[in-house]
């Protein structure tokens, strides 16, 4: 590791670099603090941006983005009441009553020191982590990976919608799309009716920014949200956090950034339930149990460094076994790979000085997070207040010349909008998208080793029980199946009183 | 003459007040689960019968390319039957089932806005220039919002012309 530190350092710290996080943290900080527009939203909007950059550049402005998401949404929820990300909505809890009290300013710093820390303790796990886990990955034969897809799949179906069968059969059409394009093993076209163009298979930002970009535009038939003006003459005013307060800020803020940084390692688990979890975590530990919903200090620490907590962790299943922790990273992960650079060990042993700066980039991220936040949370308030009827068409506009600069195709731009129809279908009929994500992500590292590893047991089906760790894996699968059928059951008996 | 306009605008948007307030009141009460069943059943159906047709195969190979696929709409038709099953169970015993309520002028404005993103696509297709095709739909969509401020036009407008020229003069992309 120590060897790949300096060279790391050398690759990450130049100006093109800072210019990028920087860039990445400001989009990504007035994204999340923007209600109805997802930190997923603006990484799919900006991935094609990256493709022409190389992989430090461009990891750097995603991670930017990224976790600058986790810390923006809680300005809209500290200042407006409104969250701007899902996982806001507990820091709301707190910040909000904070603010009313007229205390805004101690509010939205709280949010940010928690949220820096929460971060760069993730940041730090990752980078002593990830090599470890990447280890013991190498030893995984194709029937195992096989089955850690399997498994990363089965979780993500299980808890991003209200149906494990709904989440299965999601991720099942992003696996069959997957499929489209030449057969991994023979070269020959596969689903292609026709169309030579898919022989080349759909590029992932493409499917993307129909699922989850262009649909976002679609739901402003439902509802078109208000200008949102937020006062910014508040955040200058106000007491500032006591010494007393930071004292008592700690304790939620280490245990939150373990809590958050263990859920992050989970794949599909995400920030949303990290926060939540810390949150009661931190109002069991506390001794002013009672100040919790009412502003209290330790409750909007616990939540913000949870969230940010995730942010490091998620990466680690993603770099060591190409198992995305969620759906952003998900969409990182072909970022990564347009450099040429797969998960897994060789990323940490050939790759270590760009792999390295990644992870210490991160750190960066979230100093200039922290900058950011110090300094211009007044403009991301402005930002915030941009009429809806503005936006929407600029957020097509990108999405389309996105979709276009990938493979410089009208062709793509008619992929994009065949997406945004299924998507939107798929929204009426309340399946969830992220299965889908996922299953496009993973489908070609699912099926390659499926079929390897069949190959190798000449057909037979035995392999998948063939060692300890297929068999931990299988285990694994079972109990959250198990845990999901259970959580239902239940449920419906509660229900029936 | 801008009385005229000023009455030729308060006529449309009364007429488009008046369509709106009827569509409104359409509405209907879907079972989801039970509708995404059968379609996925029906999907997984009809894609095992294209799946020989579109993939092909040679008799010597162990796994060929056609078996994830297959695999992945036996599990599909799995679940959907799953599915299925448990949404008639629950109208068999007069439970509550999973609904939603599709409103037909939110459908309606879907559809329009889906087809001025179509509008967008066509003419920066046909004319070859993204900032033309962009520029059409600001203006489209702006009008979809029934948007009155000149300063809105004109700043998406200018923002077609940026993202084009970013793309353009920034990445490269000759649109």
């Amino acid at each position: 590791m120590l060897e790949f530190i300096v060279p790391a350092l050398q690759n990450l710290l130049n100006i093109q670099n800072l210019l990028w996080i920087n860039l990445g943290v400001f989009i990504g900080s007035v994204f999340a603090a923007i209600p109805g527009l997802t930190v997923i939203l603006c990484i799919i909007l900006f991935l094609p941006f990256t493709y022409q950059m190389t992989a430090i550049p461009g990891m750097m402005f995603l991670l930017g983005i990224y976790c600058a998401g986790g810390y923006g949404g809680s300005v809209s929820a500290i200042l407006i009441n409104t969250p701007g990300t899902p996982h806001a909505a507990t820091t709301m809890l707190d910040g909000y009553p904070l603010n009313q009290q007229g205390r805004t300013k101690a509010a939205l710093k709280i949010a940010l020191y928690a949220s820096t820390f929460g971060g760069i303790f993730s940041a730090l796990m990752l980078l002593f982590l990830a090599p470890q886990v990447a280890r013991v990955a190498a030893m995984l034969g194709t029937a195992e990976y096989f089955l850690v897809c399997v498994f990363g799949l089965t979780i993500i179906a299980g808890i991003s919608g209200d149906s494990l069968c709904k989440g299965i059969m999601a991720a099942c059409i992003g696996l069959l799309v997957s499929c489209i394009g030449a057969d991994p093993m023979t070269s020959r076209a596969r689903l292609t009716f026709g169309v030579e163009r898919l022989y080349l298979g759909l590029d992932l930002a493409i499917c993307l920014i129909g699922l989850f970009a262009l649909v976002q535009v679609l739901t402003k038939a439902e509802q078109l949200e208000g200008r949102l003006v937020m006062d910014t003459s508040r955040l200058k005013d106000g007491q500032d956090i006591t010494k007393e307060e930071k004292k008592r800020m700690v304790r939620p803020m280490l245990v939150s950034s373990i809590i958050g940084t263990i859920i992050g390692i989970i794949p599909g688990t995400g920030a949303s339930m990290a926060s939540w979890f810390s949150y009661d975590r931190a109002r069991s530990m506390s001794r002013h149990p009672e100040e919790f919903g009412k502003g209290s200090v330790e409750g909007i620490a616990a939540a913000e460094s949870a969230n940010n907590a995730v942010t490091g962790a998620t990466l680690i299943p993603l770099l060591t076994l190409g198992i995305p922790g969620d759906g952003c990273v998900a969409i990182m992960l072909s970022a990564l790979m347009i450099n040429g650079l797969n998960p897994g060990l060789s990323l940490f042993t050939e790759q270590g000085d760009i792999m390295y700066a990644i992870m210490l980039g991160l750190i960066l991220v979230n100093v200039f997070m922290f900058i950011q936040g110090r300094f211009l949370t007044n403009l991301f308030a402005k930002v915030v207040s941009i009429p809806q009827e503005i936006l929407t068409p600029i957020i097509v506009m990108f999405c389309f010349a996105g979709a276009f600069s990938v493979n410089k195709s009208y062709f793509d731009v008619i992929v994009t909008l065949v997406f945004c129809a299924i998507a939107w279908l798929l929204r009426k009929i309340n399946f969830p998208a992220v299965p889908i994500l996922l299953g496009l992500v993973l489908g070609r590292m699912t099926e390659t080793n499926f079929r390897r590893a069949l190959m190798v047991s000449r057909g037979s089906y035995s392999i998948f029980v063939s060692s300890p760790f297929c068999i931990a894996f299988l285990a694994l699968t079972a109990l959250v199946i198990g845990s999901v059928v259970l959580k239902k059951i239940k449920g419906r008996k509660k229900a029936n009183g | 003459m801008d009385n005229e306009n000023r009455s030729l605008i308060a006529c449309i948007d009364a007429r488009l007040d008046a369509i709106g307030d009827k569509l409104k009141k359409k509405e209907w009460k879907v079972p989801t689960d039970l509708l995404g069943g059968v379609i996925f059943l029906i999907f997984g159906l009809v894609m095992l019968r294209i799946i020989p047709q579109q993939i092909e195969i040679k008799k010597k190979e162990l796994v060929n390319g056609q078996a994830f696929p297959n695999l992945l709409m036996y599990i599909m038709i799995a679940c959907s039957i799953v599915l299925i099953v448990n949404q008639v169970i629950k109208l068999m015993r007069k439970e509550p089932i999973k609904t939603t309520t599709i409103n037909l002028l939110v459908e309606v404005k879907a559809v329009f806005i889906f087809l001025c993103m179509i509008v967008f696509w066509l003419v920066a297709e046909k004319t070859g220039n993204f900032a033309i095709g962009a520029a059409a739909f600001g203006v489209l969509m702006l009008c979809l919002f029934r948007c009155r401020k000149p300063l809105y036009y004109v700043i998406v407008l200018l923002a077609a012309v940026a993202i084009w020229a970013a793309f353009r003069f920034g990445l490269g992309v000759m649109f």
